[in-house]
């Protein structure tokens, strides 16, 4: 206990670089695997298969890998992102991956006869994604979303094995100092428990509002 | 680039590799033994046993992976219990990945229609008989598809092992790259490997979804 | 069989049983014997409480009071000094094994061939010998006429041959009476006949047998008793060829009405 005392300052500190982490990972993939999507449903086989590969790739490798190519590979050649900013973009690599299929599976689960009546009406392609497509395809992505993210938080304590001084790395320096590692491997895990409820939580309100309230569940 | 950092220790390599996937196939084998109770006792009589097996489920699906296999390696000495670290990694990985397949499982017995159950009672047969012998292998068609699919996910999670000391493929990795300071050829290999298990992972579900699309 | 039937003692005798589900009486106090070697039908609207009723019969549904006594012995309970104790569902499973039930929705194994599901309670519960078994179970499929089906799954079966297998099934455990739960309803018009036939036969067998049924004419022809069953009551009872004939509640003229359009 006395430990934890002691070390709280740095726990909190970890906690917000924890969170923060997550935030922007989530931001960027999020976009940047939405767009991808759309470019990959859009604009043929050229784009679409080396897509695909790139997904395959990220979503197959342990999370380990992805971050130590960037944290030791990179500087390599001369690109050296330090710990955090080679934390931030494994994860986001790996990010757009998932992100990719949540929100191809979204646009196939779009009615495509929807295209044609909207060409009928005289609609633009950009107005028909706007106005039509994209409020459809996020109904059906969100509860996907809400799960990847629900599950994805939890990976973050990999990257204190690439010296980012998040919970878990925080907690492995604590122990070393400790003569009550269980407990405070226990504090470090009920963080990440904490926030993963709260996206838990996130992902049961989501689920039953956009499947019961546009029954849009059907669609799979 | 320099390659031969990969082809003079093939011998590692293989080696970390095949303690990597004996990881995963001990950790896949063990968690679905422990599932197969939780789940049943999720749908209970007992509350309690409800209690137990829904917190569990919680439990597995918000705690990182990595701290369950930091108290198995790290915490309970705290208790006197020194474990090895393949066997703490893979009681680690098991505790998580029972929690994930324990809702599989428990799926693919209410999937299970209630005129089975109600069969074997007018037959007299004993529950636990029942369970064994007709209800588990119809209810094998709804669980082995994700089971098998998220295998996958197992393999990624078999890397963390080397961050409590198990050498295998990522630990490998970590060691050689210190060593040689060669990380690009040593990191594209093991990534190649990885993916090369990851293909025949792909392959067996593949063979699952038809062999039990076929029965229908 | 109807006159020597009547004078036998009766198998299975039915007290004041009453059964709620979710707030509601589905059954209100059902009286009935069963005399050994006859053949009862239960016949009423759906939701008037036949298959709670029948499902009572073998504790598949536990009552909520009442008395259900076989072969003079209160089933379900206990008398430990001068307390009744319930039993668990594992001290049921004796009693289970001599009354038989067929399912309108066959529930058969889909995992084992038409044998395997016959043979299966015999090896599992009363621990027989496959080999043994195995002779008794070919003999039970000729007796359903489905000698040519041993090997064959389910799924690969029509209708009223599943039926029939799971008629097979019941048998197999040697049961003293069987419980029929609208068995000819999920079946196409033309498949009803054979499971009918193979019922028929069975009853002049001497096998006692109760059975909810919509199937006028065979009750007419092979049913001692026939119970009339209305919002959770037998509102009427008798020889099928009085109360069928001649019905005396205006809620039985109008079902009859009903089921022979």
């Amino acid at each position: 206990m006395d430990v934890f005392i002691a070390q709280f300052p740095r726990f909190l500190d970890a906690t917000w670089l924890t969170i923060w982490m997550f935030v922007l990972v989530t931001t960027v993939s999020t976009l940047i695997g939405a767009t991808l999507a759309v470019l990959a449903e859009w604009a043929g086989k050229p784009v679409s298969l080396p897509l695909s590969v790139y997904s395959w790739v990220f979503r197959g490798l342990p999370e380990l890998i992805v971050l130590l190519g960037c944290y030791l590979a990179l500087p390599a050649i001369g690109l050296d992102l330090g710990s955090v900013g080679s934390a931030i973009l494994g994860f986001t690599l790996v990010g757009i991956a998932f992100q990719l299929e949540i929100f191809r599976a979204g646009l196939n689960a779009v009615d495509k006869r929807i295209l044609e009546a909207t060409r009928a009406l005289g609609m633009s392609w950009w107005l028909t994604m706007r106005r039509v497509v994209l409020p459809q395809v996020i109904r059906i992505a969100m509860p996907a979303w809400a799960t990847f993210l629900a599950g994805n938080v939890k990976i973050f304590a990999v990257a204190s094995a690439v010296a980012v001084t998040e919970v878990m790395a925080v907690t492995r320096q604590a122990i070393a100092v400790s003569d009550q590692p269980f407990f405070l491997i226990m504090v470090a895990a009920s963080i990440y428990a904490a926030i993963a409820s709260i996206l838990m939580v996130l992902e049961a309100v989501l689920s039953r509002r956009f499947s019961t309230r546009y029954g849009l569940g059907l669609r799979r | 680039m320099d390659w031969t950092v990969v082809t003079s220790n093939a011998p590692l390599f293989v080696s970390a590799t095949l303690n990597t996937v004996a990881i995963a196939a001990a950790t896949i084998v063990l968690s679905v033994v422990i599932a197969f109770p939780l789940a049943i006792m999720r749908d209970s009589r007992f509350g309690f046993l409800r209690w137990v097996s829904a917190g569990y489920s919680w439990t597995t699906r918000a705690m990182p992976t990595l701290s369950l296999l930091f108290l198995a390696y790290y915490g309970l000495p705290q208790f006197g219990i020194y474990l090895d670290p393949v066997v703490a990694a893979i009681t680690g990985l098991t505790v998580i990945a029972a929690g994930y397949n324990m809702e599989y499982i428990r799926v693919g017995l209410q999937a299970v229609p209630a005129g089975q159950y109600e069969a074997c009672r007018a037959l007299g047969i004993p529950l636990s008989i029942a369970l064994r012998r007709l209800i588990v292998p119809q209810a094998m068609r709804t669980i082995l598809p994700p089971l098998t699919s998220n295998l996958t996910l197992l393999l990624k999670g078999s890397a963390l092992a080397s961050l409590v000391a198990v050498t295998e493929l990522s630990g490998q990795a970590m060691a050689l790259i210190s060593y040689t300071y060669k990380p690009i050829e040593i990191l594209i290999a093991v990534a190649l490997i990885y993916l090369c298990l990851n293909g025949v992972l792909v392959g067996v579900q593949r063979l699952v979804e038809q062999r039990y699309r076929l029965q229908d | 069989m109807t006159i020597a039937a009547a004078e036998k003692s009766p198998i299975l005798e039915v007290h004041g049983v009453v059964k709620r589900l979710g707030g509601v009486d589905i059954l209100k106090g059902i009286n009935f014997t069963v005399a050994e070697g006859s053949v009862v039908a239960i016949i009423g609207a759906s939701g008037s409480g036949k298959s709670t009723l029948l499902r009572c019969l073998n504790m598949l549904i536990v009552p909520d009071d009442g008395e259900i006594v076989w072969k003079g012995q209160r089933v379900g309970w206990v008398q430990k000094g001068s307390t009744w104790v319930r039993q668990k569902e594992k001290e049921l499973l004796g009693y289970r094994t001599q009354v038989g039930m067929v399912f309108q929705s066959f529930n058969l194994f889909p995992q084992m061939t038409a044998l395997e599901n016959i043979i299966e309670a015999p090896m599992t519960v009363l621990g027989r010998k496959r080999s043994e078994i195995e002779e008794e179970a070919h003999a039970l499929l000729r007796k359903v006429r489905l000698s040519h089906r041993v090997k064959a799954y389910p799924h690969q079966m029509s209708g009223g041959e599943q039926q029939r297998v799971a008629i097979a099934r019941a048998l197999a455990m040697k049961p003293k009476a069987m419980l029929f739960d609208e068995v000819t309803s999920a079946l196409d018009p033309e498949l009803k006949g054979e499971v009918l036939t193979v019922m028929r036969e069975l009853a002049a067998e001497g096998m006692t047998m109760i059975l909810v049924s919509h199937e006028m004419g065979f009750v007419r022809h092979v049913a001692d008793e026939v119970l009339f069953m209305h919002q959770g009551i037998v509102k009427e009872r008798g020889n099928p060829s009085d109360v069928l004939v001649n019905p005396a509640s205006a809620e039985l003229q109008a079902f009859l009405q009903r089921v022979t359009d």
